[in-house]
């Protein structure tokens, strides 16, 4: 409590730092493990191609030596190196062209999930035990339970097959987003709407807003000065989770919609020995899910007034 | 939100009615002709780099393409091209002999990496300004027919000196094509090249290859009409598609064969009776109903495409046939006790049809013969690394022939070649070989190979299962299309017809 | 409120019941066996009241064998990929809990860390490394789904260290662990006497909340191919080639549609009894 403001963020900086670190030495390490050559193909290439080849990329060298070669790359110069499979393409370059459309495609499942997770909780608990309630907590069971490429299914034999309103796959315009983005979406709202349902009924009777009550506030006013700054916190708190989530989902809904994001990449390159994309992506993703968790923690801190308390 | 999917919408564009969508395939690796090998890749490099000679849609001869005319003597040993005066970069720049020489030096070189760059091997060329003469020290039978395959196409000076990045390969190009944009794992946009030597003929503005892997996502696209060709279709849809969308649909043999290797170094599968028995117990109609459309059977490695190297086969031919009972004599002549023995294992690179495929050829070994197999896949790397390793008893392989003759299939199992991939080491085969590479006289030399051939099937190194056969979903307004053995499409044949829906 | 959560609680349970008793029952059931094929009894729906009762695949295999043998897989890797979670989860929380302070906080900082890390990837990638190895493995006896059980053990020992530290916190300062050590009893002692065996409750409600997302989490490596190996199946494996199969021109929607409600209805099912589990446990603790 001595000590200067900024030093407990500073702290969790440097711990990110640290973190990606650790990732992109575990990473490179694991990804070194397998076995065989990244430029394996069913038409062998002969013994001094492959040499070359294997030259070019570094990788005929012992592998401490390229593990140093691409930290150093990566600190001095923001460089993740080439890509194996698309050969000639830098990581970065590769990237940068789908970490948009994931970034898109997660954000509007976040959008998604807040725009209906939240309201609905609310509303839930402010009905609690009547219809919405019940109804809310079948619905969002049903969601919980249905893993998204299920829920994928069902959505394309729906609204592709059946009524022919949405296209089934790719990515050439807006409205290619809508499926996937519900799909991702969804599930995040039901635990949403649950979590605001609980928090929003636990806030509710807590004594500052018994006594807010007491002084005859009630509808609105009460909702949104004394309840809403309450509940949502563990909302915020539920983002970084979330963030996960939606991650882990964006993997499976890229392939089943055909969508050029990071997720289609990362999981190809898993498969298939790109250790450079694979590596470049694992570190977007920590560096994206690190970035959420601190953000929410920022959040917090503004909103609580516990936190605030304490600093 | 809606703000957010505009800005993804905003880089793609419109779909109008110039534009060719194509469910293409994997996403190519890189827009180099000479370092792509797979078919997807080919079919947009086709569009985009035009060789000395192109291919005859019809029937797959050379013709003319960057060369106006050639000519082969000493039983093909040399070859004499004569380069098309109009012929442009899509800069317009004029397409010289000395680009091509380059080019080729480039392939040749190891440091970049060309899996055809044997093609090359050995041979040399010499350039005057319009004149191209390559000497190789054996025949070359189907050279002019290779010129056409974009590995040996020529590549614009920028290309070879590495000026350009490897995202905006194909924006200088020598075919009717030329790259317009590119976006990974969503799309290759072509649009026509104005310096063309014949852009004329060329009558669609663009076209768009769009990365699809699934072959089922591939047909769910057609059927929602946002693409108008497709090379794949799930082999399952085929029954439903005749039925409904006949005008649609079609299907012709592929110059391609899946065959099993069997390791011959393996301590338990050495044994020519067991891999005897294993190979006849396999009822190939049986596969090929199990399998659905897509294929035909297989009674030889070479597909059953070339007239004058089958008429030499039908002779003195050698068939693999399905006989439960010759397979059981064979088993009991080998030591392998199928009741005491570990069971043997079948390595496969992970797909649905590949999976099917394993699971029918572990059924039948079980029921014919009491042999137990255990199946393991994985992904096409890993399954790639262990076959070249032998680290496999038997495994699921392809093949796809890259010209039309019998040496493309039948080069892969000499002893030194890296793509033999089964332990077999005939010297009695390399030899075969050898003497139909020198042979002078051409039915001599299909006498050999057939030999060759034969010795392979006999000793059973490979089981071939079956032949591929294209499953394509062409829209009905897309006309020009023709239907041949290596899946070669003539680009400027290409047109819509004005009305017609399906 | 409270007779609605146990009507459901007890359905949930009866579900759970007869999935676990048709999984453990697969073998002598009098079905079909789930491997055959039969190319001319291929792509027939279901005849609900006769065979095929739930249809057959485009191979002619039948789907309820499948689904019921799906279970088996499903259920196996969910059970024990729990359990990992546990065995790793329940010592760390217990042990950092019990010693608190410095240990305590490296280890919950070391968590921390963990948990802002996307799992995935690495599971993603250890799964395709080990299975260049897969000839090494067998050779020490390790399969697929031994593999498997290790893998979502990894990416859900943290929740459960989590709650079993939380829990231990709670215990070390009650008054019988206090009195324990003040008598002189060893803190390994004081462990394993008094806080282990009042960590039961907590980590069933955790096995309870645990189970569906590692059944899921199976469900997900099956469909990027990393899961179970032909000629195993789970649900998850049946619904992703029922899914990349789906098509609006053969019907065959069933294929897709079964083992989706299966691992769907199974799910509920944990998902009702997890919550009621973890209701009925706080409420106990608040009294």
């Amino acid at each position: 409590m001595t000590r200067p403001k900024s030093s407990p963020f500073l702290r969790r900086l440097g711990a990110f730092l640290l973190t990606l670190l650790v990732v992109h030495a575990a990473s490179f390490f694991l990804l070194h493990a397998a076995r065989g050559g990244p430029f394996d193909a069913e038409r062998q290439l002969s013994p001094e191609v492959e040499q070359a080849l294997l030259a070019q990329y570094h990788l005929d060298e012992p592998v401490h030596q390229q593990y140093l070669r691409a930290l150093q790359d990566l600190v001095f110069h923001f460089d993740l190196g080439p890509s194996l499979r698309y050969r000639g393409t830098d990581v970065s370059t590769l990237l940068a062209q789908s970490a948009p459309v994931s970034l898109a495609l997660g954000a509007s499942a976040l959008v998604i999930a807040l725009v209906f997770g939240i309201p609905l909780g609310l509303w839930a608990a402010l009905r609690r035990n009547q219809w919405p309630d019940r109804g809310l907590g079948i619905l969002t069971s049903i969601f919980l339970a249905l893993p998204n490429f299920v829920l994928a299914g069902l959505a394309i034999s729906l609204f592709s097959f059946s009524l022919g309103l949405l296209p089934p796959a790719g990515a050439s315009s807006a409205l290619h987003y809508i499926l996937p983005a519900f799909c991702l979406g969804l599930p995040c709202a039901a635990q949403l709407a649950r979590l605001t349902r609980t928090t929003t009924l636990e806030t509710l009777h807590c004594p500052a807003v018994q006594a807010a009550r007491a002084r005859g506030v009630h509808g609105l006013p009460l909702l949104s000065r004394h309840v809403l700054q309450r509940a949502l916190i563990p909302v915020l708190a539920f983002l970084g989770p979330a963030a996960a989530g939606i991650l882990t989902g964006s993997l499976v809904l890229e392939q089943v919609f055909a969508l050029p994001g990071m997720g289609a990449h990362f999981v190809q390159a898993a498969l298939n020995r790109d250790y450079t994309l694979a590596l470049g992506a694992t570190l977007l993703y920590t560096a994206v899910l690190g970035l959420t968790t601190l953000l929410a923690d920022w959040g917090i801190s503004r909103f609580d007034p516990r936190a605030e308390a304490l600093s | 939100m809606a703000s957010l999917l505009l800005v993804v919408g905003a880089g793609s564009c419109t779909q109008d009615a110039a534009v060719l969508r194509i469910a293409n395939g994997a996403d190519p690796a890189i827009l180099d002709p000479q370092l792509a090998t797979g078919l997807a890749d080919a079919r947009i490099l086709s569009a985009l780099f035009e060789g000395l000679t192109r291919l005859d849609a019809l029937t797959l001869q050379p013709i003319p393409g960057l060369a106006e005319s050639w000519e082969s003597s000493r039983q093909s040993r040399r070859w004499v091209f004569h380069l098309r005066k109009e012929a442009k970069w899509s800069n317009g720049r004029t397409i010289t002999a000395d680009d091509i020489l380059q080019s080729w030096r480039r392939l040749q070189n190891p440091s970049t990496g060309a899996p055809y760059a044997s093609w090359l091997n050995d041979a040399a060329f010499t350039a005057s300004e319009s004149t191209l003469q390559i000497d190789f020290p054996h025949s070359a039978w189907n050279f002019a027919e290779q010129c056409a395959w974009p590995a040996l196409a020529p590549i614009p000076s920028e290309l070879r000196e590495g000026q350009v990045s490897a995202l905006a390969f194909g924006a200088i190009a020598s075919g009717p094509y030329r790259l317009a944009f590119r976006r990974l794992r969503d799309r290759v946009r072509l649009e026509r090249n104005p310096h063309y030597w014949n852009t004329t003929s060329t009558q669609i503005a663009s076209i768009d290859f769009f990365t699809v892997e699934s072959d089922t996502t591939a047909l769910n696209l057609f059927l929602a009409g946002e693409v108008d060709y497709s090379p794949r279709v799930p082999p399952l849809a085929v029954s439903a598609l005749k039925a409904k969308h006949p005008n649609s649909f079609a299907t012709t043999p592929q110059f391609a064969t899946c065959f099993l290797r069997f390791q011959t170094q393996d301590s338990t599968l050495k044994d020519p009776f067991l891999r005897q028995a294993l190979s006849l117990a396999i009822d190939p109609i049986a596969l090929i109903q199990v399998l659905g459309a897509g294929c035909r059977p297989a009674s030889r490695f070479v597909p059953p495409d070339l007239h004058d190297y089958d008429a030499s086969c039908g002779l003195k031919t050698k068939r693999q046939t399905f006989d439960p009972e010759a397979a059981l004599v064979a088993l009991k002549q080998s030591n392998y006790r199928p009741e005491e023995a570990q069971p043997l294992a079948f390595l496969f690179p992970s797909s649905p049809r590949n999976r099917i495929l394993a699971e029918f050829l572990q059924d039948q070994w079980r029921r014919n013969l009491g042999v137990e197999v255990k199946l393991a896949n994985q992904e096409w790397k890993t399954f790639l690394t262990a076959q070249r390793g032998l680290e496999y008893q038997i495994s699921r392989s392809s093949w796809v022939g890259d010209y039309l003759a019998p040496e493309t299939f039948l080069d892969i199992f000499q002893s030194q070649n890296g793509n033999n991939r089964t332990g077999w080491q005939s010297q009695a085969f390399d030899q075969l070989l050898q003497l139909a590479r020198d042979a002078t006289d051409s039915q001599m030399r299909l006498d050999l190979l057939t030999q060759a051939e034969d010795l392979l099937l006999q000793e059973h190194i490979i089981l071939p299962l079956y032949h591929d056969e294209s499953l394509e979903l062409i829209s009905p307004r897309l006309k020009g299309m023709h239907q041949n053995l290596r899946g070669w499409i003539d680009w400027s044949a290409l047109h819509f017809s004005e009305a017609s829906h399906d | 409120m409270q007779r609605r959560t146990s009507i459901s609680a007890k359905i949930s349970l009866a579900t759970l019941f007869i999935v676990a008793l048709l999984a453990l029952l697969g073998p002598y059931l009098p079905i079909q066996d789930p491997a055959a094929f039969h190319p001319e009894q291929s792509l027939q729906a279901p005849a609900w009241l006769q065979q095929p009762v739930l249809g057959t695949d485009a191979y002619g295999r039948d789907l309820l064998a499948r689904t019921i043998w799906g279970a088996r897989v499903s259920l196996l890797v969910g059970l024990l990929g729990t359990l990992v979670a546990l065995l790793v989860g329940v010592p760390y929380g217990a042990i950092s809990g019990f010693l608190g302070g410095r240990t305590d906080r490296i280890m919950m900082r070391l968590a921390d860390t963990m948990e802002s890390v996307p799992m995935v990837a690495f599971v993603l990638f250890l799964l395709s490394i080990l299975q260049e190895y897969r000839s090494e493995m067998a050779a020490l006896g390790i399969g697929r789904l031994h593999l498997l059980f290790f893998a979502v053990g990894l990416l859900f020992w943290l929740p459960t260290a989590r709650v079993a530290r939380s829990e231990a916190l709670r215990l070390r300062d009650t008054a019988f662990s206090q009195a324990a050590t003040a008598v002189g009893s060893s803190p390994i002692r004081t462990l394993k006497k008094h806080i282990l065996p009042h960590l039961a409750a907590p980590v069933i409600v955790m096995l309870g909340l645990t189970l569906p997302r590692v059944i899921l989490m199976e469900a997900f490596l099956s469909f990027l191919g990393l899961g179970v190996e032909a000629p195993n199946v789970s649900w998850g494996s049946l619904a992703s080639e029922g899914l990349a199969s789906m098509n609006p021109l053969i019907a065959g929607h069933w294929l897709f549609l079964v083992p989706a409600a299966a691992l769907a209805t199974t799910l509920l099912a944990l998902h009702t009894l997890g919550d009621h589990l973890r209701d009925r446990f706080e409420k106990s603790r608040r009294l």
